[in-house]
């Protein structure tokens, strides 16, 4: 997160992670279509090669607050291919928020893991705090056959304390409420490090904006 | 991990000044310039200029849109007296980041179409070129973050490669140094080993002189016996002879008669025939002839044991073999059982520039081997021969030969086909050694059943 008193501005950044093919620019894509105009900017595609993502994509965001400042929501999502692992570090460093985008096929249960373990050691690599990071994970492709059902997957996860969000990113489904969680989950960990004296919370700001939308 | 300054990561805010590229702008508005006479005037959000060019002052413009920033309205027409301004805020990630104001004199009567048409191109490249320039920023920034990261991630592993790398150098040098040390205690334990072979050969050597010198001690020593009893009886004879002499001497008053002289020879004659003097006289040259003969027996052998272990001569020097093979096999003279027959074909050799006591040693090895192979009767054939710039030295036998499977082993040290406890198994061993010793060569050809032909080619040097 960066304080800019002068400006009024707060700018929060969120990354998207997870296996390759997994639908984190889908969840972007549908997220810019989710939302009002206003708001979000256009999603910035970075070099894409087919349909792999390059570098990243950037979706924007600006919400204003009562008191005159300025929420600005970066919100990245890294390449999922395991060969630009380099490029996803880059692009996790300074994260405020996680969302893991998994694939519920049975057959990329390897990749999940894989790709877990993988932001786990970017996370040190970069010097987030893993264990008091904002996270949430999608179990994405719902629609598709041959999937984990919901019951194994939350037996798995619940123990960790992550939550868990089923979606089908292509239809919409589950994008919303991932991104809502998290930023949920990262703003009340970010007013912990707000100063006192700003006399102000991310937190209410951000709820009041989700409140507005759902109107 | 690198320390990037702030200032430099790649997702940061980026301001207007960052993201626009003043150069193309210009050119951009060259051309406008042509079809429409208008000002070009950039400024940030906190009113700082970014690009100026045109015929209307800068304050006058400036004047015309003073305390108009905050106001994000996309294209407004702000009129001040004569000058007219359009104005464009320049906008990215839904972000105001200035203004982009296109000012003309209403004095001039431009046509609207034209104007609006020259701002807004204006307007609309400005924006396109931030947004690439914002991408570009972004991209570059990130890739030099990976390039430079990829790097000290690899110097890293270079680092870590290099420590291993010098690890494995020093394990490796220390091995070699292992390596030395235990080849040094093996050739150790096997040089004693030799030696201990050399000495088994000069027990088994010894024990077959003392056979040989035991034989004519034995009998010398008997006849010294006899001939001490012969001398005892021929001293017995002689008193009784003095005695006679002095009786005849003193004069007849003790011999009353002839008869009684007489009466005296017979008891000497009679002492003669119970002493048995004549055997005695005939047998005693003979006596003394053997013992002579086992003496010089004797001696022959202790002058072959001192040609054969040289105590008294240096290491190396010029040597004629055929002594040393015959020397050799004098020593082995006990080994040579009955059916056994040694051929002996000397040729004229050079002489050899060798340590006598090991080309000795090494002969008794492949004699005696030749001489146990034969099991009842047989034949051993020792040649010598001048081979080139060789001496040739063939040990031929006629014994029970070696299998193809165990030639390809007689040379390996602990080989033997003898049985447990006869042999070390570092005859042949020793022999190859020696002969490489003297940069000589050791072939050996056998068919079993039909024996062993061993050939020794020692370099000849004509000193």
């Amino acid at each position: 997160m960066e304080i800019n008193r002068e400006e009024k501005k707060i700018v929060i950044k969120i990354v998207y992670y997870g296996p390759a093919l997994s639908g984190k620019t889908t969840n972007l894509m549908q997220l810019h279509d989710l939302l009002s105009p206003s708001e979000t900017g256009d999603l910035m595609s970075l070099d894409t090669k087919g349909d792999r993502t390059l570098f990243f994509d950037l979706l924007p965001m600006v919400i204003s607050t009562d008191n005159g400042f300025r929420i600005k929501l970066k919100i990245f999502t890294v390449p999922g291919q395991v060969a630009h692992d380099a490029t996803r570090k880059a692009v996790l460093s300074r994260a405020d928020g996680v969302v893991f985008v998994a694939d519920s096929q049975k057959d990329q249960a390897i990749n999940n893991l894989e790709s877990f373990e993988n932001l786990e050691k970017n996370a040190a690599r970069v010097g987030l705090d893993f264990e008091n990071l904002p996270l949430l994970i999608q179990f994405n492709k719902r629609d598709l056959e041959d999937i984990d059902d919901e019951e194994t997957i939350l037996n798995k996860w619940t123990p960790t304390g992550i939550p868990v969000v089923f979606a089908k990113a292509i239809y919409g489904q589950g994008v919303f409420e991932s991104f809502y969680r998290i930023m949920r989950d990262t703003c009340k960990t970010l007013d912990r490090s707000i100063q006192a004296g700003d006399n102000f919370s991310i937190s209410e700001s951000i709820e009041k904006y989700f409140r507005a939308i759902k109107k | 991990m690198i320390n990037i300054p702030e200032s430099d990561f790649y997702d940061r805010e980026y301001s207007l000044k960052e993201l626009i590229d003043t150069d193309v702008l210009d050119k951009l508005f060259q051309y406008i310039r042509e079809l429409t006479p208008l000002t070009l005037y950039l400024v940030d959000q906190k009113g700082s200029r970014l690009f100026y060019k045109g015929n209307i002052p800068e304050t006058d413009i400036r004047m015309a849109f003073k305390g108009n920033y905050e106001s994000d309205l996309p294209d407004r027409i702000i009129t001040c007296g004569e000058i007219i301004l359009k104005v464009f805020p320049v906008i990215l990630e839904l972000e105001t980041l200035g203004y982009l104001i296109a000012a003309y004199e209403s004095r001039y009567n431009l046509p609207s179409h034209k104007i609006d048409a020259s701002a807004g191109l204006l307007s609309k490249v400005t924006s396109n070129l931030i947004k690439d320039r914002y991408k570009y920023n972004m991209t570059a920034g990130l890739h030099g973050q990976v390039v430079e990261e990829s790097f000290e991630d690899l110097r890293q592993k270079a680092e870590l490669l290099e420590i291993s790398q010098n690890k494995y150098r020093s394990l490796s040098e220390n091995l070699e140094i292992e390596v030395k040390k235990k080849t040094k205690e093996i050739e150790k334990a096997f040089a004693i080993l030799m030696h201990q072979e050399n000495l088994a050969s000069v027990g088994h050597l010894a024990a077959g002189i003392a056979h040989e010198i035991n034989n004519p001690l034995g009998f010398i020593c008997s006849n010294l016996h006899t001939l001490s009893e012969y001398k005892s009886s021929l001293i017995t004879l002689l008193s009784g002879y003095r005695n006679l002499k002095s009786l005849i001497k003193a004069g007849s008053h003790k011999l009353k008669s002839t008869a009684a002289l007489l009466n005296k020879v017979n008891e000497i004659v009679k002492l003669e025939d119970d002493l048995d003097i004549d055997f005695i006289l005939e047998d005693m040259p003979k006596l003394i002839d053997e013992s002579s003969e086992g003496l010089d027996r004797v001696k022959n052998i202790v002058m072959d044991l001192k040609v054969f272990a040289h105590p008294d001569e240096k290491d190396i020097q010029y040597a004629d073999l055929n002594e040393n093979i015959e020397s050799t096999v004098n020593v082995l003279h006990n080994e040579l059982r009955e059916g056994i027959a040694l051929v002996k074909n000397y040729g004229d050799i050079p002489r050899v520039k060798c340590n006598p006591k090991e080309i000795n040693q090494l002969m008794m090895n492949i004699i005696l081997n030749a001489i146990q192979a034969i099991d009842n009767k047989g034949k051993v054939i020792i040649s010598t021969d001048i081979n080139g710039k060789y001496v040739k030295i063939t040990v031929k036998d006629t014994g029970s030969g070696i299998s193809d499977e165990n030639l390809s082993k007689i040379f390996n040290p602990f080989f033997t086909t003898k049985p447990v406890g006869q042999g070390t198994g570092l005859g042949l061993s020793t022999a190859y050694n020696t002969v490489k010793k003297h940069n000589g060569s050791l072939d050996i050809q056998s068919s079993p059943g039909e024996g062993t032909e061993v050939i020794i080619n020692l370099p000849a040097d004509k000193g």
